[in-house]
């Protein structure tokens, strides 16, 4: 038999290990890896019980071929979070295919190992690690089994416990190396751009009508945390997402002309209130923008930039992800808007929605000031009977004139849409906002969790002298004209928490402490822990030699508990009791000494106790018997349990007659050699 | 002077005196002490180290505390495995037990006995000759087991027992701990037995006034009945259908009707190389006992008496294979 060669029973755990590992990977992975993956496992299973033929080279080579040919029409490019991922699973499945020594399955437990890492870089939550952290430790049993090279199997139970043992002993390892490994600011290469996978939320484009029916999903948006102040009242929880400034007549866009670098536009303006600190951990969405509150001053999260007030990271954030933010709410001043902005701000569809121009043009023309116009258009929302209805009619060409006249009835983006184009027809620059609204506070946790279903758009108008302010028209809206069963739009009614509510929200506080944890430890967060451990100001040289030493001392941990183990092994029973009796006698003051035998011993601790004489005599006889004479091994238990019956009486004799020892030796710390 | 420069730059020479330096003969039961337990990563070790590399370089890219966790928690676990490698070979205790001869061109099988005075199971301990064959034991806590050392043979005489690797690779295969023995113990290597030319010639010789019927010699002519079997009884003399029913081992007695005694003599073939005459001294002496004759035999340095059976089969043989050898029992 070629004990190089993979024993049949030792493929199934190889499947099984590598099964597990992959597993979480399939759900980013296109369609077509998961079937394939299957047939071939199922294949090489029937192979191996000689039901099929063994799939020769050729085959392979066309499969390999098709894996990545397949990866390149899935993604355009074979490198990559996601065709990495892709590449490395077929990989795996067509080496599992052509594995048959010992060597091959190493290299596929490796795999496995490898899959468990990649899926990290996938999603970060905390049933996930638990779930990998029980791959690792399968993994690691498998390879336990494989690599002894002998026909026998070590039984698994002992692999187990095995593998449980070393993994245990590697998690001090694997804190250390977290906590003083040197990490990275920025990444090392460029993370390249994802594929515009459907993300539900928010999107850069509204168009108020094309919808008639808008379903809200309780999916989590992000989480916010107050860490300074407490989080400011829910109708003042506007969280900012991209900003639409161009209208077709039919749908709100982004719109292309470049304007003004708006970070000048912050730089210029002033604050009227006090800033506000937060933390955010955001759910992926497969677009480019962070969410803050208001009007944000400050992210860190890199390569942010600012357009129009929202934050805009360099790459989609298709990850969870989490940064701190600082923002300013209500009033904020800023002086002049370019003119190029202000065209764009102004910008309508020619020729539409003759009957909102008109009103517009009217009010207008009544009213002194814009703030005036906006007032009695914010009164035109509250007096005609509009309704707020996430089931709106369908519009028709000229779409607000439809919706301001006809229907009357819609959600926040006709709202918001209707008064930006209401705004722009009176000669008021505006512009559309989205983003969220509002936030349900987790009581188990000091977060707020804001939902896809807090979705929401309102108004942004120019006002001389003061700048950008935002008007909400939704929320002028009659309360007795939303529809029932809404939550409406910025506020949640109060209810009492039931008992699924209770375990929902304390999971989701879990996850969000945990999420918080593990997103949030970066270069900036490491330095921060070692200057609370009282290191603060190491360099890297310091840091990786702190590193090193820990870890040293972790291994020397091991190394002198296993010494202690053997010390205590290598003594057999009666010689551990001899130890107990020269402990005994040595604090009646006669200590065993190093050249002394053991009846060397017992004669000269008779001599000074003659009255304890007969207990030592027999011992030391008994003992000298079981240990040297090897009748019937030293670990008869006759003989022990005589020894200890006589130690007893012993100590209890020496207790009632507790005389002052006539001599003591020099206390020694030297081994005794019984 | 340039020799020893010379043998500096090979590192292989180099290496074998260093080893050599730091292995010496040692008689009795050896000790794996740490001082002579060397590590290294294996190939596996390698890869797994490249393969940690690769997930560092994702987890900083990407950013992914937890692919750096998982990298961290690999890399305890290789360190930790590798402390487990060096420690499964550590105290445990081998004694050559001894070595049962073989013809030259057969495999010396050295006995061992590996004793593990510790509290956990060895698994994975591989006996590896300086020849590259290797077999894996486990041994139980506190127990010892046999184990075997295989040496291939080419050459008569004794054959020192070579230094040779213990090693271990469990549990995770990532790194190879070894230590040289060098034990004191040889093996005896008979010479290698020819193809049988010619027969031994036998003197044939009747014995006077011994030829009643109740005299005859055991032989191997005529039957003559059944008895208990003997270590060393001629295989081909097991009553066999005997066996197959299953009564026990019986050999067949045979008698001849003439005494026959045979000297095997070294010089019988004059012109023939030492290794040559020996080798068919070897081959006789094995027909001659096979056939159940009595056989003496002459070297020029010994004579040994005419006689048969296992133990003087074994002494003729070794005198074959200690002729003119200048080593002695080391």
């Amino acid at each position: 038999m070629d004990i190089l060669k993979l024993p049949d029973k030792l493929l199934l755990p190889v499947i099984l290990a590598l099964t597990l590992a992959s597993a979480p990977l399939f759900v980013w992975l296109p369609a077509w890896l998961a079937p394939l993956a299957l047939a071939i496992g199922l294949y090489r299973w029937r192979a191996s019980r000689m039901v099929w033929r063994e799939p020769g080279k050729g085959l392979r080579y066309i499969l390999a071929g098709s894996i990545v040919a397949g990866v390149y029409a899935s993604y355009g490019t074979i490198n990559g979070r996601e065709p990495g991922a892709t590449l490395l699973v077929g990989m795996a499945v067509l080496k599992l295919m052509e594995t048959r020594s010992r060597r091959d399955a190493v290299i596929l437990l490796f795999l496995s190992y490898f899959c468990a890492a990649t899926t990290f870089l996938f999603a970060q939550s905390g049933p996930l690690s638990l779930y990998l952290f029980v791959v690792v430790l399968t993994t690691t049993t498998v390879l336990i089994q494989i690599t002894q090279n002998s026909e026998y199997l070590i039984p698994w139970r002992i692999a187990l416990a095995e593998s449980g043992k070393m993994v245990a002993q590697a998690l001090p390892m694997m804190v250390i190396l977290f906590f003083l490994f040197p990490r990275l600011s920025a990444p090392l290469w460029g993370v390249p751009n994802m594929s515009n996978r459907g993300y539900t939320g928010l999107s850069d484009i509204m168009s108020p009508g094309s919808v008639s029916e808008l379903i809200p999903t309780q999916t989590v948006a992000f989480r916010v945390h107050f860490p300074i102040t407490p989080a400011p009242e829910k109708r003042d929880l506007y969280w900012r997402g991209p900003v639409l400034w161009q209208y077709d007549g039919k749908t709100w866009t982004a719109g292309t002309t470049p304007r003004d670098q708006t970070y000048t536009e912050t730089a210029a303006r002033e604050l009227t209130s006090a800033p506000v600190k937060y933390e955010v951990i955001l759910e992926p969405h497969g677009e480019r923008w962070l969410l803050a509150l208001d009007i944000p001053i400050q992210a860190d999260y890199p390569q942010t930039s600012v357009l129009d007030d929202s934050l805009i990271a360099r790459a989609p954030i298709t990850e969870r992800i989490r940064y701190r933010a600082t923002s300013v709410t209500g009033q904020r001043r800023q002086a002049v808007l370019p003119r190029s902005t202000k065209s764009q701000a102004l910008q309508l569809p020619s020729h539409m929605n003759p009957r909102t121009l008109a009103l517009a043009k009217q009010w207008a023309s009544q009213e002194p000031n814009p703030q005036a116009v906006i007032r009695r258009a914010l009164t035109w929302f509250h007096d005609q009977p509009y309704h707020y209805t996430l089931s709106p009619p369908t519009l028709g060409t000229q779409g607000v004139d439809d919706f301001m006249f006809e229907t009357r009835k819609g959600f926040c983006e006709h709202y918001a849409g209707a008064f930006t184009y209401l705004m722009r027809a009176a000669g008021i620059p505006a512009r559309v906002v989205t983003g969220y609204q509002g936030g349900e506070r987790n009581p188990f946790g000091d977060y707020l969790i804001i939902r896809q279903s807090d979705a929401h758009a309102w108004t942004e108008v120019w006002i001389d002298g003061t700048g950008w302010q935002r008007v909400d028209p939704t929320a002028f809206i009659d309360p007795s004209r939303v529809d029932n069963g809404l939550l409406g739009f910025n506020e949640h009614p109060d209810r009492s928490l039931n008992f699924f509510d209770r375990v929902r929200l304390t999971w989701d506080a879990t996850n969000y402490q945990w999420n918080r944890w593990v997103l949030g430890f970066n270069s900036e967060q490491q330095h921060k822990t070692l200057a609370k451990i009282g290191l603060p100001q190491l360099g890297l040289r310091e840091q990786l030699l702190l590193m090193v030493g820990a870890m040293s001392i972790v291994l020397l941990i091991l190394t002198f508990g296993s010494l202690w183990r053997r010390n205590e092994a290598a003594m057999d029973p009666a010689q551990r009791l001899y130890m107990v009796f020269c402990d005994r006698l040595a604090s009646l003051g006669i200590v065993h000494l190093n050249h002394e035998g053991p009846q060397d011993f017992a004669a000269r601790a008779s001599a000074l106790r003659p009255d304890l004489a007969a207990h030592i005599q027999q011992f030391v006889k008994i003992y000298v018997r079981t240990r040297y004479a090897r009748s019937r091994g030293t670990n008869d238990p006759d003989a022990l349990s005589v020894m200890r019956a006589t130690l007893r009486s012993l100590s209890s004799l020496a207790w009632r007659k507790r005389i002052a020892p006539t001599y003591a030796a020099p206390p020694t710390n030297t081994p005794r050699t019984p | 002077m340039i020799t020893r420069l010379a043998s500096l730059l090979q590192p292989r020479t180099w290496m074998a005196r260093w080893i050599a330096q730091r292995h010496p003969r040692q008689n009795g039961i050896a000790t794996l002490h740490r001082q002579r337990i060397y590590i290294l990563p294996t190939r596996y070790g390698l890869l797994f180290a490249v393969m940690l590399l690769v997930i560092l370089l994702g987890a900083m890219n990407y950013g992914s505390n937890l692919a750096f966790a998982l990298c961290f928690l690999l890399g305890g676990l290789a360190l930790v495995g590798m402390y487990h490698t060096h420690d499964n070979l550590l105290q445990l205790k081998i004694e050559i037990l001894g070595v049962s001869p073989v013809f030259a061109g057969e495999t010396l099988r050295f006995q061992l006995r590996l004793e593990n005075p510790g509290s956990r199971a060895r698994y994975g301990i591989t006996i590896e000759s300086p020849e590259g064959q290797w077999a894996a034991y486990r041994v139980p806590p506190r127990q010892a087991i046999r184990a075997e050392l295989k040496i291939p043979t080419t050459q008569r005489g004794y054959l020192a027992c070579p230094r040779f690797a213990i090693s271990t690779e469990y549990p995770l295969a990532l790194f190879h701990a070894w230590t040289w023995l060098n034990l004191a113990a040889d093996g005896l290597v008979y010479p290698r037995p020819a193809e049988l030319i010619e027969q031994p010639q036998l003197s044939l010789r009747e014995r006077p006034g011994q030829h009643s019927q109740n005299n005859h010699l055991a032989g191997s002519e005529d039957f003559n009945g059944l008895r208990k079997y003997r270590s060393g009884d001629a295989q081909r003399h097991i009553a066999w259908r005997a066996v197959a029913r299953g009564r026990g081992l019986f050999t067949k007695e045979f008698v001849d009707a003439l005494d026959t005694e045979t000297w095997l003599n070294f010089n019988a073939w004059p012109n023939t190389d030492v290794e040559e005459r020996l080798s068919r001294l070897c081959a006789q002496i094995l027909a001659t006992e096979e056939r159940g004759s009595n056989y003496g035999l002459r070297l020029p340095t010994e004579a040994i008496k005419p006689d048969q059976g296992i133990t003087h089969q074994n002494a003729c043989l070794k005198a074959l294979a200690l002729f003119q050898h200048g080593k002695t029992r080391a």
